[in-house]
Protein backbone atom coordinates (compact mmCIF):
# COMPACT_ATOMS: atom_id res chain seq x y z
CA UNK A 1 0.00 0.00 0.00
CA UNK A 2 1.35 3.32 -0.97
CA UNK A 3 -1.28 6.07 0.52
CA UNK A 4 -0.41 7.94 3.36
CA UNK A 5 -3.19 6.40 5.40
CA UNK A 6 -6.09 4.25 5.59
CA UNK A 7 -9.24 4.55 7.66
CA UNK A 8 -11.08 1.40 9.03
CA UNK A 9 -14.88 1.53 11.17
CA UNK A 10 -14.21 -0.99 14.30
CA UNK A 11 -16.73 -0.57 17.10
CA UNK A 12 -14.94 1.47 19.14
CA UNK A 13 -14.54 4.47 15.68
CA UNK A 14 -12.53 4.94 13.53
CA UNK A 15 -9.37 3.58 12.99
CA UNK A 16 -6.76 5.17 11.52
CA UNK A 17 -3.67 3.56 9.95
CA UNK A 18 -0.55 5.37 9.51
CA UNK A 19 1.87 3.59 6.56
CA UNK A 20 5.42 3.05 8.21
CA UNK A 21 6.81 3.72 4.52
CA UNK A 22 5.89 7.02 3.79
CA UNK A 23 7.14 10.33 5.72
CA UNK A 24 5.57 11.90 8.25
CA UNK A 25 5.04 15.38 6.40
CA UNK A 26 3.24 13.57 3.57
CA UNK A 27 1.36 12.24 5.84
CA UNK A 28 0.12 14.72 7.77
CA UNK A 29 -0.33 16.79 4.57
CA UNK A 30 -2.83 14.46 3.32
CA UNK A 31 -4.50 13.66 6.71
CA UNK A 32 -5.26 17.56 6.60
CA UNK A 33 -6.91 17.44 3.02
CA UNK A 34 -8.84 14.32 4.51
CA UNK A 35 -10.18 15.77 7.44
CA UNK A 36 -11.08 18.96 5.69
CA UNK A 37 -13.31 17.11 3.14
CA UNK A 38 -14.93 14.81 5.98
CA UNK A 39 -16.39 17.91 7.59
CA UNK A 40 -18.53 16.39 10.30
CA UNK A 41 -18.32 12.62 9.11
CA UNK A 42 -16.12 11.84 12.04
CA UNK A 43 -18.92 13.41 14.15
CA UNK A 44 -20.22 11.36 17.30
CA UNK A 45 -17.09 8.66 16.53
CA UNK A 46 -13.92 8.45 18.40
CA UNK A 47 -10.66 8.30 16.16
CA UNK A 48 -7.80 5.65 17.19
CA UNK A 49 -4.60 6.21 15.43
CA UNK A 50 -2.59 3.35 14.58
CA UNK A 51 0.99 3.85 14.91
CA UNK A 52 2.26 0.32 14.88
CA UNK A 53 5.50 0.34 13.13
CA UNK A 54 6.28 3.74 12.78
CA UNK A 55 9.29 5.45 14.78
CA UNK A 56 8.60 9.16 15.82
CA UNK A 57 9.78 11.58 17.83
CA UNK A 58 7.87 13.19 20.99
CA UNK A 59 7.40 16.20 19.76
CA UNK A 60 6.60 15.12 16.28
CA UNK A 61 3.66 12.91 17.65
CA UNK A 62 2.53 16.28 20.23
CA UNK A 63 2.54 17.84 16.89
CA UNK A 64 0.17 15.03 14.95
CA UNK A 65 -1.78 14.52 17.80
CA UNK A 66 -2.28 18.44 18.01
CA UNK A 67 -3.12 18.83 14.74
CA UNK A 68 -5.63 15.95 14.30
CA UNK A 69 -7.63 17.03 17.53
CA UNK A 70 -7.71 20.54 16.19
CA UNK A 71 -9.23 18.96 12.80
CA UNK A 72 -12.12 16.92 14.37
CA UNK A 73 -15.10 18.21 16.48
CA UNK A 74 -14.30 18.74 19.92
CA UNK A 75 -16.61 15.50 20.89
CA UNK A 76 -14.48 13.34 19.04
CA UNK A 77 -11.37 11.95 21.40
CA UNK A 78 -8.22 10.71 19.91
CA UNK A 79 -6.44 7.41 21.13
CA UNK A 80 -4.06 5.98 20.40
CA UNK A 81 -3.85 1.85 19.35
CA UNK A 82 -1.39 -0.24 18.16
CA UNK A 83 -3.23 -2.83 15.95
CA UNK A 84 -1.33 -4.40 13.77
CA UNK A 85 -4.17 -5.87 11.30
CA UNK A 86 -3.63 -9.32 11.56
CA UNK A 87 -4.30 -10.44 15.17
CA UNK A 88 -5.45 -7.95 17.46
CA UNK A 89 -8.11 -6.82 14.86
CA UNK A 90 -9.51 -10.28 14.74
CA UNK A 91 -10.26 -9.36 18.38
CA UNK A 92 -11.39 -6.16 18.11
CA UNK A 93 -13.71 -7.54 15.28
CA UNK A 94 -15.41 -10.04 17.29
CA UNK A 95 -15.61 -7.65 20.12
CA UNK A 96 -17.39 -5.36 16.88
CA UNK A 97 -19.87 -8.62 16.03
CA UNK A 98 -20.75 -9.16 19.74
CA UNK A 99 -21.50 -5.73 20.28
CA UNK A 100 -23.73 -5.30 17.00
CA UNK A 101 -25.74 -7.90 18.46
CA UNK A 102 -26.95 -6.48 21.26
CA UNK A 103 -28.38 -3.50 18.98
CA UNK A 104 -30.26 -4.81 16.69
CA UNK A 105 -31.92 -2.81 14.19
CA UNK A 106 -30.11 0.04 15.56
CA UNK A 107 -28.03 2.63 13.69
CA UNK A 108 -24.54 1.57 13.50
CA UNK A 109 -23.39 3.59 10.62
CA UNK A 110 -21.38 6.77 11.49
CA UNK A 111 -21.94 8.36 8.23
CA UNK A 112 -25.55 10.13 8.44
CA UNK A 113 -26.71 9.92 4.85
CA UNK A 114 -26.93 6.06 4.68
CA UNK A 115 -28.46 4.20 7.58
CA UNK A 116 -27.67 0.90 8.10
CA UNK A 117 -30.02 -2.00 9.84
CA UNK A 118 -28.73 -5.08 11.13
CA UNK A 119 -31.31 -7.87 11.29
CA UNK A 120 -34.85 -8.73 9.90
CA UNK A 121 -37.73 -6.36 9.96
CA UNK A 122 -40.71 -8.08 10.85
CA UNK A 123 -44.53 -7.17 10.31
CA UNK A 124 -45.62 -3.72 11.87
CA UNK A 125 -41.64 -2.46 12.67
CA UNK A 126 -41.06 0.78 10.38
CA UNK A 127 -37.78 2.38 9.63
CA UNK A 128 -37.46 5.51 8.09
CA UNK A 129 -34.62 8.05 7.07
CA UNK A 130 -34.20 11.01 5.17
CA UNK A 131 -31.12 9.28 3.04
CA UNK A 132 -30.48 5.98 2.08
CA UNK A 133 -31.41 2.22 3.91
CA UNK A 134 -29.47 -0.16 3.80
CA UNK A 135 -31.24 -3.59 5.37
CA UNK A 136 -28.98 -6.30 6.29
CA UNK A 137 -31.54 -8.84 6.38
CA UNK A 138 -35.29 -9.33 5.12
CA UNK A 139 -38.07 -6.38 5.19
CA UNK A 140 -41.28 -9.44 5.72
CA UNK A 141 -44.80 -8.39 4.94
CA UNK A 142 -46.13 -5.65 7.33
CA UNK A 143 -42.68 -4.02 7.67
CA UNK A 144 -41.93 -1.07 6.06
CA UNK A 145 -39.53 1.21 4.73
CA UNK A 146 -38.91 4.62 3.98
CA UNK A 147 -36.24 6.43 2.34
CA UNK A 148 -35.69 9.86 0.96
CA UNK A 149 -32.70 8.12 -1.31
CA UNK A 150 -32.30 4.59 -2.26
CA UNK A 151 -33.09 1.17 -0.17
CA UNK A 152 -31.34 -1.88 -0.37
CA UNK A 153 -32.24 -5.10 1.27
CA UNK A 154 -29.19 -7.20 1.21
CA UNK A 155 -31.77 -10.20 2.31
CA UNK A 156 -35.39 -11.08 0.70
CA UNK A 157 -37.87 -7.97 0.59
CA UNK A 158 -41.42 -9.23 1.00
CA UNK A 159 -42.79 -5.84 2.50
CA UNK A 160 -43.67 -2.53 1.13
CA UNK A 161 -41.04 0.12 0.43
CA UNK A 162 -40.68 3.83 -0.85
CA UNK A 163 -37.60 5.32 -1.68
CA UNK A 164 -36.95 8.64 -2.83
CA UNK A 165 -40.02 9.53 -0.46
CA UNK A 166 -39.61 13.91 -1.22
CA UNK A 167 -39.96 12.61 -4.38
CA UNK A 168 -36.66 12.08 -6.02
CA UNK A 169 -37.34 10.11 -8.87
CA UNK A 170 -34.16 8.99 -9.15
CA UNK A 171 -34.29 6.82 -6.24
CA UNK A 172 -33.35 2.98 -6.58
CA UNK A 173 -34.43 -0.49 -4.54
CA UNK A 174 -32.80 -3.37 -5.01
CA UNK A 175 -32.83 -6.33 -3.13
CA UNK A 176 -31.38 -10.22 -3.38
CA UNK A 177 -34.80 -11.17 -4.22
CA UNK A 178 -37.61 -8.87 -4.94
CA UNK A 179 -40.73 -10.20 -4.08
CA UNK A 180 -42.60 -6.98 -2.41
CA UNK A 181 -45.80 -6.52 -1.43
CA UNK A 182 -45.36 -2.97 -3.07
CA UNK A 183 -42.89 -0.86 -3.92
CA UNK A 184 -42.98 3.07 -4.31
CA UNK A 185 -40.41 5.36 -5.70
CA UNK A 186 -40.90 8.76 -5.41
CA UNK A 187 -44.73 9.04 -6.59
CA UNK A 188 -45.06 5.66 -8.26
CA UNK A 189 -46.36 2.71 -6.75
CA UNK A 190 -45.70 -0.85 -8.55
CA UNK A 191 -47.09 -3.98 -7.02
CA UNK A 192 -45.55 -7.69 -8.42
CA UNK A 193 -48.43 -8.92 -10.90
CA UNK A 194 -50.83 -11.36 -9.30
CA UNK A 195 -50.54 -15.17 -9.39
CA UNK A 196 -47.04 -14.96 -10.17
CA UNK A 197 -45.03 -18.53 -9.21
CA UNK A 198 -42.74 -18.41 -6.11
CA UNK A 199 -39.45 -18.35 -7.05
CA UNK A 200 -37.22 -20.21 -4.86
CA UNK A 201 -33.40 -19.27 -5.79
CA UNK A 202 -32.50 -15.61 -5.20
CA UNK A 203 -32.62 -13.43 -7.76
CA UNK A 204 -31.47 -10.30 -7.02
CA UNK A 205 -33.12 -7.08 -9.05
CA UNK A 206 -33.31 -3.93 -8.95
CA UNK A 207 -36.02 -1.47 -9.11
CA UNK A 208 -35.88 2.34 -10.73
CA UNK A 209 -38.17 4.33 -12.77
CA UNK A 210 -38.27 5.03 -16.22
CA UNK A 211 -40.29 7.27 -18.63
CA UNK A 212 -42.66 7.76 -15.61
CA UNK A 213 -42.55 3.79 -14.56
CA UNK A 214 -41.25 1.71 -12.08
CA UNK A 215 -39.48 -0.61 -13.88
CA UNK A 216 -38.15 -4.49 -12.17
CA UNK A 217 -35.22 -6.04 -13.63
CA UNK A 218 -32.72 -8.58 -12.38
CA UNK A 219 -29.24 -6.97 -11.91
CA UNK A 220 -26.50 -8.53 -13.91
CA UNK A 221 -23.32 -9.44 -13.13
CA UNK B 1 -79.23 5.82 1.58
CA UNK B 2 -78.48 5.35 5.38
CA UNK B 3 -76.36 1.84 5.54
CA UNK B 4 -76.61 -0.37 8.38
CA UNK B 5 -73.65 -0.88 10.36
CA UNK B 6 -72.37 -4.19 12.03
CA UNK B 7 -69.64 -5.28 14.29
CA UNK B 8 -68.14 -8.60 14.11
CA UNK B 9 -66.44 -9.06 17.77
CA UNK B 10 -65.91 -12.07 19.79
CA UNK B 11 -63.49 -11.80 23.02
CA UNK B 12 -61.20 -15.05 22.29
CA UNK B 13 -58.75 -14.40 19.97
CA UNK B 14 -58.85 -16.56 16.68
CA UNK B 15 -62.29 -17.43 16.61
CA UNK B 16 -62.48 -16.89 13.24
CA UNK B 17 -63.78 -12.70 13.40
CA UNK B 18 -61.43 -11.79 10.42
CA UNK B 19 -62.59 -14.90 8.17
CA UNK B 20 -66.41 -14.40 8.94
CA UNK B 21 -66.20 -10.46 8.27
CA UNK B 22 -64.36 -11.35 4.89
CA UNK B 23 -66.76 -13.96 4.35
CA UNK B 24 -69.90 -12.28 5.35
CA UNK B 25 -69.39 -9.42 3.58
CA UNK B 26 -68.42 -10.91 -0.01
CA UNK B 27 -71.63 -12.75 0.38
CA UNK B 28 -73.71 -9.68 0.94
CA UNK B 29 -71.25 -7.98 -1.98
CA UNK B 30 -72.42 -10.87 -3.96
CA UNK B 31 -75.87 -10.16 -3.28
CA UNK B 32 -75.63 -6.86 -4.57
CA UNK B 33 -75.37 -4.71 -1.46
CA UNK B 34 -72.95 -2.40 -1.47
CA UNK B 35 -70.58 -3.29 1.53
CA UNK B 36 -67.50 -1.86 2.97
CA UNK B 37 -65.44 -3.56 5.41
CA UNK B 38 -63.24 -1.83 7.97
CA UNK B 39 -60.61 -3.79 10.09
CA UNK B 40 -60.19 -2.17 13.56
CA UNK B 41 -57.49 -4.33 13.97
CA UNK B 42 -54.70 -1.67 14.05
CA UNK B 43 -51.06 -2.83 14.32
CA UNK B 44 -52.34 -6.81 13.69
CA UNK B 45 -54.54 -6.10 10.31
CA UNK B 46 -55.40 -9.52 8.71
CA UNK B 47 -58.67 -8.77 6.69
CA UNK B 48 -56.15 -7.30 3.64
CA UNK B 49 -54.83 -10.57 3.56
CA UNK B 50 -57.47 -12.62 3.84
CA UNK B 51 -59.31 -10.99 0.84
CA UNK B 52 -55.63 -10.87 -1.03
CA UNK B 53 -55.89 -6.95 -0.81
CA UNK B 54 -52.67 -6.75 0.94
CA UNK B 55 -50.53 -5.26 -2.45
CA UNK B 56 -53.09 -2.45 -2.77
CA UNK B 57 -52.77 -0.88 0.02
CA UNK B 58 -51.68 2.93 -0.27
CA UNK B 59 -53.88 4.74 2.70
CA UNK B 60 -55.65 2.87 5.37
CA UNK B 61 -57.71 3.71 8.52
CA UNK B 62 -55.24 5.82 10.51
CA UNK B 63 -54.16 8.15 7.14
CA UNK B 64 -58.14 9.20 7.19
CA UNK B 65 -59.05 9.99 10.81
CA UNK B 66 -55.09 11.97 10.64
CA UNK B 67 -56.38 13.43 7.24
CA UNK B 68 -53.87 12.24 5.22
CA UNK B 69 -56.33 11.45 2.62
CA UNK B 70 -59.68 11.16 1.67
CA UNK B 71 -62.33 8.23 3.01
CA UNK B 72 -62.55 7.22 -0.74
CA UNK B 73 -58.92 7.75 -1.14
CA UNK B 74 -58.22 4.78 1.18
CA UNK B 75 -61.34 2.14 0.22
CA UNK B 76 -59.59 -0.62 -1.94
CA UNK B 77 -62.52 -1.96 -4.56
CA UNK B 78 -62.24 -5.85 -4.12
CA UNK B 79 -60.63 -7.54 -6.91
CA UNK B 80 -63.64 -10.30 -7.55
CA UNK B 81 -66.66 -8.60 -6.17
CA UNK B 82 -67.24 -5.05 -7.42
CA UNK B 83 -69.95 -3.93 -5.27
CA UNK B 84 -67.36 -5.08 -2.23
CA UNK B 85 -64.75 -2.48 -0.52
CA UNK B 86 -62.07 -2.90 2.27
CA UNK B 87 -61.09 0.12 4.59
CA UNK B 88 -57.80 -1.35 5.84
CA UNK B 89 -56.35 -0.95 9.04
CA UNK B 90 -51.80 0.50 9.87
CA UNK B 91 -49.70 -2.06 10.96
CA UNK B 92 -47.18 0.45 11.50
CA UNK B 93 -49.58 1.84 14.42
CA UNK B 94 -51.55 1.02 17.62
CA UNK B 95 -54.75 1.12 18.88
CA UNK B 96 -54.35 4.11 20.60
CA UNK B 97 -53.98 5.55 17.13
CA UNK B 98 -57.88 6.15 16.30
CA UNK B 99 -60.25 7.16 19.12
CA UNK B 100 -63.96 6.40 19.25
CA UNK B 101 -65.41 9.66 17.95
CA UNK B 102 -63.07 9.43 14.90
CA UNK B 103 -64.13 5.76 13.50
CA UNK B 104 -67.64 7.21 14.62
CA UNK B 105 -67.30 10.06 11.98
CA UNK B 106 -65.69 7.70 9.30
CA UNK B 107 -68.92 5.08 9.64
CA UNK B 108 -71.19 8.15 9.57
CA UNK B 109 -69.55 8.89 6.35
CA UNK B 110 -69.74 5.75 5.26
CA UNK B 111 -73.37 5.46 5.61
CA UNK B 112 -73.61 7.75 2.61
CA UNK B 113 -72.74 5.30 -0.01
CA UNK B 114 -72.79 1.83 1.11
CA UNK B 115 -75.63 -0.42 2.19
CA UNK B 116 -73.75 -2.61 4.77
CA UNK B 117 -70.15 -1.51 7.23
CA UNK B 118 -68.53 -4.42 8.93
CA UNK B 119 -65.84 -3.72 11.43
CA UNK B 120 -63.84 -6.87 12.19
CA UNK B 121 -62.60 -6.13 15.77
CA UNK B 122 -59.60 -6.78 17.29
CA UNK B 123 -59.30 -9.93 20.12
CA UNK B 124 -59.69 -8.34 23.29
CA UNK B 125 -61.83 -5.45 25.68
CA UNK B 126 -59.45 -2.46 25.01
CA UNK B 127 -59.25 0.18 22.91
CA UNK B 128 -59.66 -1.63 19.98
CA UNK B 129 -62.35 -3.30 20.87
CA UNK B 130 -64.01 0.14 21.86
CA UNK B 131 -63.36 1.34 18.44
CA UNK B 132 -64.40 -0.94 16.64
CA UNK B 133 -67.88 -0.89 18.28
CA UNK B 134 -68.65 2.54 17.85
CA UNK B 135 -70.73 3.62 15.92
CA UNK B 136 -72.22 0.01 15.23
CA UNK B 137 -76.16 -0.72 14.96
CA UNK B 138 -75.65 -4.24 15.80
CA UNK B 139 -73.08 -6.67 16.99
CA UNK B 140 -72.42 -10.30 15.67
CA UNK B 141 -70.73 -12.66 17.96
CA UNK B 142 -68.57 -15.30 16.69
CA UNK B 143 -67.83 -18.06 19.36
CA UNK B 144 -66.14 -21.22 18.64
CA UNK B 145 -67.56 -24.76 20.58
CA UNK B 146 -65.32 -23.83 23.65
CA UNK B 147 -65.71 -23.24 27.24
CA UNK B 148 -63.22 -20.53 26.68
CA UNK B 149 -64.48 -19.07 23.84
CA UNK B 150 -68.05 -19.13 25.10
CA UNK B 151 -66.84 -17.18 28.16
CA UNK B 152 -65.54 -14.34 26.00
CA UNK B 153 -68.47 -13.78 24.01
CA UNK B 154 -70.81 -14.16 27.14
CA UNK B 155 -68.43 -11.20 28.60
CA UNK B 156 -68.60 -9.16 25.30
CA UNK B 157 -72.08 -9.17 25.74
CA UNK B 158 -72.60 -7.44 28.57
CA UNK B 159 -69.69 -5.04 27.30
CA UNK B 160 -71.83 -4.47 24.47
CA UNK B 161 -75.36 -3.91 26.10
CA UNK B 162 -73.44 -1.46 28.42
CA UNK B 163 -72.20 0.17 25.66
CA UNK B 164 -76.04 0.46 24.46
CA UNK B 165 -75.65 -2.23 21.82
CA UNK B 166 -78.47 -4.65 21.96
CA UNK B 167 -79.35 -8.07 20.88
CA UNK B 168 -75.93 -8.85 19.40
CA UNK B 169 -76.42 -12.13 17.44
CA UNK B 170 -74.47 -15.23 17.59
CA UNK B 171 -72.25 -17.34 14.87
CA UNK B 172 -71.05 -20.85 16.18
CA UNK B 173 -67.88 -21.19 13.71
CA UNK B 174 -66.09 -24.20 13.39
CA UNK B 175 -68.07 -26.36 14.62
CA UNK B 176 -67.57 -30.64 14.14
CA UNK B 177 -70.44 -32.83 14.27
CA UNK B 178 -68.55 -36.10 14.84
CA UNK B 179 -67.09 -34.45 17.99
CA UNK B 180 -70.63 -33.22 19.14
CA UNK B 181 -71.99 -36.21 17.89
CA UNK B 182 -69.51 -37.98 20.94
CA UNK B 183 -70.47 -35.27 23.37
CA UNK B 184 -66.77 -34.20 23.46
CA UNK B 185 -67.77 -30.72 21.76
CA UNK B 186 -69.99 -28.15 23.10
CA UNK B 187 -73.54 -28.32 21.02
CA UNK B 188 -75.43 -25.62 19.69
CA UNK B 189 -78.02 -25.92 22.38
CA UNK B 190 -75.39 -26.16 25.45
CA UNK B 191 -73.60 -22.48 24.04
CA UNK B 192 -77.43 -21.06 23.43
CA UNK B 193 -78.31 -21.86 27.21
CA UNK B 194 -75.79 -19.96 28.23
CA UNK B 195 -75.91 -17.26 25.69
CA UNK B 196 -79.29 -17.04 25.39
CA UNK B 197 -79.17 -14.38 22.38
CA UNK B 198 -80.44 -14.91 18.80
CA UNK B 199 -78.53 -17.47 16.31
CA UNK B 200 -77.56 -16.07 13.01
CA UNK B 201 -75.92 -19.30 11.38
CA UNK B 202 -73.46 -22.16 12.27
CA UNK B 203 -70.45 -22.76 10.40
CA UNK B 204 -68.87 -25.64 9.99
CA UNK B 205 -65.07 -26.52 10.48
CA UNK B 206 -63.39 -26.77 6.98
CA UNK B 207 -60.08 -27.64 5.56
CA UNK B 208 -61.26 -25.43 2.81
CA UNK B 209 -61.20 -22.28 4.74
CA UNK B 210 -57.74 -22.20 5.70
CA UNK B 211 -56.72 -23.16 2.16
CA UNK B 212 -59.23 -20.05 0.63
CA UNK B 213 -57.70 -17.59 3.39
CA UNK B 214 -53.96 -18.11 2.85
CA UNK B 215 -55.13 -17.81 -1.30
CA UNK B 216 -56.30 -14.16 -0.13
CA UNK B 217 -60.17 -15.56 -1.61
CA UNK B 218 -63.05 -16.18 0.30
CA UNK B 219 -64.59 -19.66 0.57
CA UNK B 220 -68.37 -17.62 -0.61
CA UNK B 221 -66.88 -17.81 -3.98
CA UNK B 222 -66.99 -21.70 -3.78
CA UNK B 223 -69.83 -23.40 -4.52
CA UNK B 224 -68.87 -26.64 -3.24
CA UNK B 225 -68.43 -26.09 0.31
CA UNK B 226 -70.56 -26.36 3.21
CA UNK B 227 -68.75 -23.10 5.17
CA UNK B 228 -69.10 -21.08 2.19
CA UNK B 229 -72.70 -22.06 2.15
CA UNK B 230 -73.16 -21.04 5.82
CA UNK B 231 -71.78 -17.75 5.17
CA UNK B 232 -74.26 -16.89 2.41
CA UNK B 233 -77.11 -17.95 4.15
CA UNK B 234 -75.95 -15.80 7.26
CA UNK B 235 -75.88 -12.96 4.25
CA UNK B 236 -79.21 -13.79 3.64
CA UNK B 237 -80.69 -14.06 6.85
CA UNK B 238 -78.59 -10.36 7.95
CA UNK B 239 -81.12 -9.69 4.47
CA UNK B 240 -83.81 -10.38 6.56
CA UNK B 241 -84.47 -13.57 5.10
CA UNK B 242 -86.08 -16.26 7.42
CA UNK B 243 -84.06 -19.60 6.59
CA UNK B 244 -83.33 -22.19 8.90
CA UNK B 245 -80.11 -23.56 10.06
CA UNK B 246 -77.89 -25.71 7.82
CA UNK B 247 -77.97 -29.61 9.00
CA UNK B 248 -74.71 -29.95 9.85
CA UNK B 249 -73.07 -33.63 7.98
CA UNK B 250 -69.81 -35.66 8.46
CA UNK B 251 -67.80 -34.45 5.70
CA UNK B 252 -66.97 -38.27 5.23
CA UNK B 253 -66.41 -39.66 1.96
CA UNK B 254 -69.67 -41.39 1.81
CA UNK B 255 -71.53 -38.41 2.36
CA UNK B 256 -69.78 -36.68 -0.10
CA UNK B 257 -70.17 -39.39 -2.45
CA UNK B 258 -73.81 -39.59 -1.61
CA UNK B 259 -73.89 -35.94 -2.45
CA UNK B 260 -71.96 -36.52 -5.71
CA UNK B 261 -74.73 -38.74 -6.54
CA UNK B 262 -77.33 -36.96 -5.40
CA UNK B 263 -78.72 -39.06 -2.59
CA UNK B 264 -78.36 -36.09 0.19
Amino acid sequence: MNEPFTTEMIAEGVLLNINPEIPLDNVKSSLESHLEDAGDFYRGADLYLNLKGISIESDELQDLIGFISQSVSSETNVYFSSHSREEEQKGLNRRLIKKDRTRENEEVSFKDDTRLVRGTLRSGQAVEHPHNVVILGDVNPGAEVRAGGDILVFGKLMGLVHAGVRGDEDAEIAALRLTPTQIRIASKISRPPENETERFEPRPERAFIETGRIIVEEIDF
Amino acid sequence: MQGKSIVITSGKGGVGKTTTTANIGAALALAGSKTCLIDADIGLRNLDVVLGLENRIVYDLVDVVEDRCRLEQALIRDKKTDNLHLLPAAQTRDKEAVNEEQINEVIEELREEMDYILVDSPAGIEQGFRNAIAGADRAIIIATPEVSAVRDADRIIGLLEAEGVNNPDLIINRIKKEMVDRGDMMDIDDMMEILAIDILGVVPEEEKIVVSTNRGEPIVHSNNSRAGQAFRNIARRLEGEELPLMKLEKDSFLSRFKKFVGLS
